[in-house]
């Protein structure tokens, strides 16, 4: 593993890369969901909760 | 953390968080099956299985892998905001939480639906979403782990001052 004993505070490349997937990945879901992929109502109760083994 | 304890919570945090990345391949296979079988049995079998993993196996396991790997870097000197890696993996790690918390919705339709009876074309796109969240899953939690084992080297403005603080003092001590 590299120290980091001699890093300066500056932002490693692989940072701005990474931040910058992460952001284009939250735009994407985000308009992706805005432009109509809502999920309708839906039921946050664990499947147990909702009868579902019941049957 | 003593040695002990340390190891402890490192292997914990270790088996939990590749316990979520193993349950959440799973879920993939689940959602290829469902969408691919000609066997409506299957696909009805399918999607009430991914609504059973999903709420007793992979949210427990990524709260467990959440708060583990909170506790793991409180509790050594990788801390929680010193490293850009170790920020990166809470990133994910919170991010898809937060998503698995919202495709709950998804799965419970289809899950209902399933319970119903055979699937129709209506629960068709959200079939896809599934196979598309458990792909996307899979491919954060992956980047996640590869981050913990590779270790990229960089701190954060905050990590580096409080190495040269540590370093000051330990001067000073000398």
């Amino acid at each position: 593993m590299a120290s980091d004993r001699d890093s300066s505070p500056g932002t490693p490349a692989w940072v701005k890369v990474f931040a910058l997937v992460v952001l284009v990945l939250v735009l994407l879901f985000v308009g992706l969901h805005l432009a109509g992929g809502g999920l309708g109502p839906g039921d946050h109760a664990p499947p147990i909760e909702r009868g579902l083994r019941q049957r | 953390m003593s040695p002990g304890v340390r190891q402890f919570a490192l292997t914990a945090h270790v088996v939990l968080s590749v316990g979520w990345l193993g349950a959440v391949g799973v879920f993939l296979a689940l959602a290829v099956a469902g969408l691919t079988s000609a066997d409506p049995e299957v696909v009805r079998a399918a999607y009430l299985a991914t609504d059973v993993i999903t709420w007793y196996v992979i949210v427990p396991l990524a709260f467990a892998a959440l708060v583990s790997g909170v506790v793991q870097s409180l509790g050594t000197t990788w801390g929680l905001v010193r490293h850009y890696w170790v920020l990166a993996k809470l990133l994910i790690t919170v991010l898809a939480t937060i998503l698995l918390l919202v495709h709950t919705q998804p799965i419970a339709i289809v899950a209902s639906a399933a319970a119903e009876g055979p699937l129709t074309h209506a629960e068709r796109p959200l079939q896809v979403q599934l196979l598309g969240d458990a792909a996307a899953a899979l491919v954060a939690l992956l980047v996640a782990t590869t981050l913990s084992v590779y270790k990229p080297r960089g701190v954060t403005r905050y990590g580096w001052r409080k190495q040269q603080e540590e370093r000051s003092g330990a001067k000073a001590e000398a």
